[in-house]
């Protein structure tokens, strides 16, 4: 990333403290202390994609393993306990190590890009989520190897199943590395989401205001907010968890004076929402695609962005439609019925505006065209099937058979991982500098769109017919055969238009076939086109001034007093500040102390006791506490670069 | 920081007092929240209000004053109450809907005193009163001139009242809601039970006809209606 | 202030485009988190105590183990804490490092004099013959008030401390001499916090104590 144009230059400020313990890498770091110790958003969200895409492979694997069991009647691929783990695993997976990532990778990256910033507003904290994650998905498949293996316990972990009255396995650990992970992981998605909001709040460029934000970076902090008041509620549902399972508090013990029914009221108040936060980023991408290849701008920029926030606030309001079956009374099953249908207005607003976007434009059908296309088509489809359940006496044939899986994979996999990828195709060429190639590109749509149909089109019907979810396999004479075999070849082809499609997005950083990109290949609207690709380390070499919406777009096409201006040229250079050891090292604490909390118990051999020992505990604790005090304390420190007055 | 300052220090100074004035605020409505547990001198709903306005007018004094939000720019109160509103629906809408507690709407007893009457239309089932006897109708039938056990159909003798031990008694009940419904009577010498669980649980509805060895009236009687963990009885 | 640290602020303090510091947006916006995270713990709490009222058959009464002297004494402490808070931070805008240190000094106090109060609380209620209220039992009977009491109330002394942690560390750089009005933003920061800390308390007191004499 260096060019020849930047000078070093001391830093001319005091730094509160000089450690000599973990100083500030300075700007001439390289090889794996470079990213160990970025705190650069660009290379923080390319470590964010790549996990992601890794947990992608690994989930999938889980999916396929699921998918070969039910090939027939009574297969035994899987035992009963690990079909459930199976099923636990790649759902958790699937949302808080792919889909969330996956969408968090793409907010690092473009957001700040797209409102002028040039890093986030907390940049060390940024790395710390980062960090956070990565120990999150490690704590969650350490599970495998632990008594009573991951758990098997669902995504969504009900009690009192996750009491430890009930465990399958004496000493079952399963549910407690799931529930430390998920806690990990929240507070890394806590604290991006809070640097998220404070950025696109408080760093815009000068001229852009809000309604000039592109619909992304809208999302981006719709669901920021969303996170930020939707996690709490499951952070306390799992400690009240985690409880019951260690001191014997009695919060979902239904003998003893608990009702397990808080902990779906708890889990869902929280779930609703977050399948919000897993579907906005892609309605996001797509907002974005679909003006650039429609050659037209977004139609109804204001409703599009409205109906955002209104589904991410009524989110909060429907979250009972999840448990339409366990007799919560009329009153309150009606009332969450008729706003869950609500709530499907703005969701088709947005749809409307999609569709009034393309037409009466050119519309180019390259590939992140191709998958845009693909999601609104098939995100509809979810859509459909999701007003049919919020109809309770429908639901009340639904819940809990294939119907709901159909219904959720297709605004899942459909929606928000079809709206990833996209962006994957849309954006690469800013990030590496390189063309992907359209023709494997184009493939990988096609494999992905016939799988994905073909797994799981077919499951409306079993679900119809009878087939139920999670059931580790099912008996001859109710004809669940032949649509099951028909979905699972369908899974396998979609694995392997995921793992191609995979295998393009990580080999477009190295493969010297690739064509330049240039500036702004697709010919695209936002601020981040008009940066050289890749982007400098800078970001902007000069802080622009905005003058309107779409503005690459009103640069190239549009009449003078909407060409955006720049911030006059500074002595000073644009500042860098250094990178930091502290956000790895207060990671690596705050994994300590996950790792330590789960294995704090042992039974003393001759009285049977419980013995508690947190030593490890509190070590990883005061390693995570040293680091953020001793990054308080690091001082701004930094280096100037110096681009050239013509460079971007 | 703050916002605004020509003179920070100024400022600064003149809101001392505010903030002084504001504690002394919170401890004496503090105070009174105390005593008025102390002094019980009314009624638990009645407490509880009061209890709530004092914690309203607290928590937002603090907000306001000492969290600056006064003097500040709009957006800070608009992130804070962005939380605190969901927070506040959240809690409502659980507590709603987690809360059940059962309600006796009607509960009578009333002993069945009608006097045999001549020339009346009687369905099976129907009780009557007769010179001190109670007598339940066997069959279908429309009373003669005068009360007899037996009438003649197709010129068969048919029993048409059977003589019953015991007053009958109406007892019917409606209740909200319920999971278990428990009525029984209060007089030893007059001995009744009957227990069961309602389905469908919310609109509860039922009656039943009972011979009792004495005559009752509704005060002898206890409903109790078990919903959650609720019980409610009608005395 | 000296120069270099005087250019530092220029140079490093950024404009924002609606002129509220960063930290401050941050602070805000995770205390709007933290009501959903203390609205939760009650809303528990409170569900709870409606619907499990009775233990072994009895009415839970929890009268016999509560000592609502030393909580209302608490609660006052942590009145008298807020106090000092607001003037900490009122002192240091004004740049009176000497005040600063003092009522930081006075809020960390009473800040622990509180959590002595919610220790002694807890070791004791635990332990009032006849009357324990444990974690999962009420006087040996399996019971869930505990378990939300402890939970919620612990939850805020955990807040507590961090506070009290967080001034202290403040209170001992303002003996480094580097502590200046740059640093306003940051005690600011630490008052609104604390100030958090002690609403949540306003309402935890009447809702979880109080009302338990209510009736």
């Amino acid at each position: 990333m260096a060019t020849e144009s930047i000078k070093y230059l001391t830093p001319e400020t005091e730094t509160k403290l000089k450690s000599k313990a973990f100083p500030r890498p300075h700007q001439n770091t390289s090889g794996i202390v470079n990213w160990l110790t970025t705190i650069d958003h660009k290379k923080i969200g390319v470590m964010y994609g790549l996990a992601a895409l890794f947990f992608l492979i690994l989930g999938g694997v889980e999916a396929l393993l699921i998918r070969s069991q039910l090939w027939n009647h009574n297969m035994e691929v899987l035992s009963n306990r690990e079909y459930n783990q199976m099923f636990t695993m790649h759902g958790t997976t699937m949302v808080f190590l792919v889909i969330m990532p996956l969408s968090a990778a793409f907010f690092n990256f473009i957001m700040p890009l797209q409102i002028g910033a040039r890093d986030v507003a907390f940049p060390r904290m940024n790395t710390l989520s980062l960090w956070c994650f990565i120990a999150g998905g490690i704590t969650l498949n350490l599970s495998w190897f632990f008594t009573g293996g991951s758990p098997a316990i669902g995504w969504f972990g009900y009690a009192p199943l996750t009491d430890t009255r009930f465990a399958e396995v004496i000493g079952d650990m399963g549910p407690d590395f799931w529930i430390f992970s998920l806690q990990i992981l929240g507070l890394a998605s806590l604290l991006a989401s809070f640097n998220f909001i404070t950025t696109i709040i408080n760093m815009r460029a000068p001229g852009m205001t809000m309604m000039r934000l592109p619909v992304f970076t809208w999302m981006t902090l719709i669901v920021s907010f969303l996170i930020i008041l939707a996690f709490p509620a499951i952070t306390i549902a799992l400690v009240e968890l985690m409880f019951d399972r260690t001191y014997g508090t009695n919060f979902y013990d239904f003998l003893e004076g608990g009702k397990p029914h808080l902990w779906q009221h708890l889990f869902w108040i929280f779930g609703h929402p977050e399948v919000y936060i897993l579907i906005l980023p892609a309605m996001g991408i797509v907002s974005e695609i679909i003006p650039v290849f429609s050659r037209k701008p977004l139609f109804g920029y204001g409703l599009i962005v409205f109906s955002g926030a209104i589904i991410g606030f009524m989110g909060f309001a429907v979250w009972s439609h999840h448990m339409f079956t366990t007799g919560m009374g009329i009153v309150a099953t009606s009332a969450f019925s008729i706003l869950t249908m609500l709530i499907a207005i703005p969701t088709g607003i947005k749809i409307f505006n999609w569709i009034g976007t393309m037409w009466g434009g050119r519309i180019r059908f390259e590939t992140p065209m191709l998958f845009a296309l693909g999601f609104i088509t098939m995100f509809m489809v979810g859509g459909f099937t999701g007003i049919m359940h919020s109809s309770v006496p429908i639901d009340a044939q639904h819940q809990d058979s294939y119907f709901v899986v159909a219904h959720f994979h297709y605004v899942l996999i459909g929606g928000a991982l079809f709206g990833l990828f996209a962006g994957f195709y849309f954006w690469l060429p800013k990030l590496t500098g390189k063309m992907l190639n359209e023709k494997l590109g184009k493939f990988v749509f096609t494999l992905m769109f016939i799988g994905f149909n073909v797994t799981f089109f077919p499951m409306h019907y079993l679900g119809m017919i009878g087939q139920p979810r999670r059931t580790h396999s099912y008996n001859e004479g109710h004809g669940f055969e032949t649509w099951n075999q028909i979905a699972t070849i369908g899974a396998f082809i979609l694995g392997v238009g995921i793992l191609i499609g995979v295998y393009q997005f990580v080999t477009a950083f190295f493969n010297k076939k690739l064509k330049d990109a240039g500036k702004n290949p697709w010919d695209a609207r936002t601020l981040e086109w008009t940066l050289s690709s890749p982007v400098k380390e800078y970001n902007f070499a000069r802080t622009p001034i905005i003058k309107s919406r779409d503005q690459a777009w009103e640069n190239n096409y549009g009449p003078k007093e909407n060409h955006s201006d720049k911030v006059p040229l500074d002595d000073h250079g644009v500042h860098m500040p250094d990178r930091s050891w502290y956000p790895l090292v207060s990671g690596l604490g705050f994994l300590g102390l996950v790792l330590g909390l789960l294995f704090h118990q042992s039974v003393d051999a001759n009285t049977g006791e419980i013995l508690r020992d947190y030593t490890y505990a509190i070590a990883g604790g005061s390693i995570a506490i040293f680091g953020i005090i001793m990054w308080s304390l690091e001082g701004p420190a930094g280096y100037h670069l110096f681009p050239k007055e013509t460079e971007e | 920081m703050s916002g605004h300052s020509e003179d920070p220090v100024l400022e600064e100074s003149k809101r001392f007092f505010t903030f002084f004035n504001l504690s002394m605020l919170l401890v004496a409505i503090t105070g009174i929240e105390i005593v008025i547990i102390y002094v019980r001198a009314f009624d638990g709903p009645v407490i509880i209000t009061v209890l709530s306005i004092c914690s309203v007018i607290k928590f937002v004094g603090v907000m306001t004053w000492f969290m600056h939000l006064r003097w500040d720019k709009i957006l800070n109160t608009v992130l804070f109450l962005m939380g605190l509103v969901i927070a506040v629906f959240t809690f409502f809408a659980v507590m709603y809907m987690l809360d059940n507690p059962p309600e006796v709407k009607e509960f009578s007893v009333t002993p069945l005193e009608q006097d045999w009457e001549a020339k009346t239309e009687y369905v099976k089932g129907d009780y009557t009163k007769h010179n001190d006897s109670y007598y339940v109708a066997e069959i279908a039938h429309q009373s003669g001139d005068t009360f007899s056990t037996q009438i003649m159909l197709d010129n068969e003798p048919v029993n048409s009242w059977k003589k019953v031990e015991g007053i009958p008694h109406q007892i019917s009940w409606k209740v909200s809601t319920g999971d278990m419904i428990e009525i029984n009577s209060l007089k030893p010498g007059n001995p009744f039970f009957h227990q069961y669980h309602p389905y469908p649980e919310d609109n509860i509805e039922g009656s039943k006809i009972s011979l009792l060895a004495e005559s009752a009236s509704t005060e002898d009687f206890r409903i109790k209606v078990r919903s959650e963990a609720f019980w409610v009885e009608n005395q | 202030m000296s120069e270099a640290s005087a250019h530092a602020l220029e140079h490093h303090e950024p404009e924002t485009s609606t002129g509220i510091p960063n930290k401050k947006v941050l602070m805000w916006a995770f205390l709007g988190s933290d009501c959903m995270f203390f609205g939760t713990l009650i809303s528990t709490h409170l569900i709870y105590r409606k619907i499990s009222a009775t233990v072994g058959g009895n009415t839970l009464d929890v009268r016999d183990i509560f000592d609502i002297e030393l909580t209302s004494f608490s609660t006052f402490i942590l009145l008298a804490s807020s106090l000092f808070m607001a003037l900490a931070v009122s002192a240091i805008h004004k740049g009176n490092l000497s005040s600063t240190r003092w009522m930081l000094f006075g809020t960390i106090i009473f800040g622990a004099i509180f959590l002595a109060c919610q220790v002694y609380e807890f070791t004791h209620f635990v332990h009032v013959p006849g009357n324990e209220l444990t974690l999962s039992s009420y006087r040996g009977e399996p019971h869930v008030f505990g378990s939300t009491f402890y939970v919620l109330t612990g939850t805020h002394g955990t807040h507590v401390a961090i506070g009290v942690f967080w001034l202290i560390g403040w209170f001992v750089y303002s003996f480094t001499g580097k502590m200046s009005t740059a640093d306003a933003l940051d005690i600011e920061c630490c008052g609104l916090y604390w100030h958090f800390v002690d609403i949540v308390w306003i309402l935890i007191f009447p809702v979880v104590y109080l009302m338990e004499y209510a009736f």
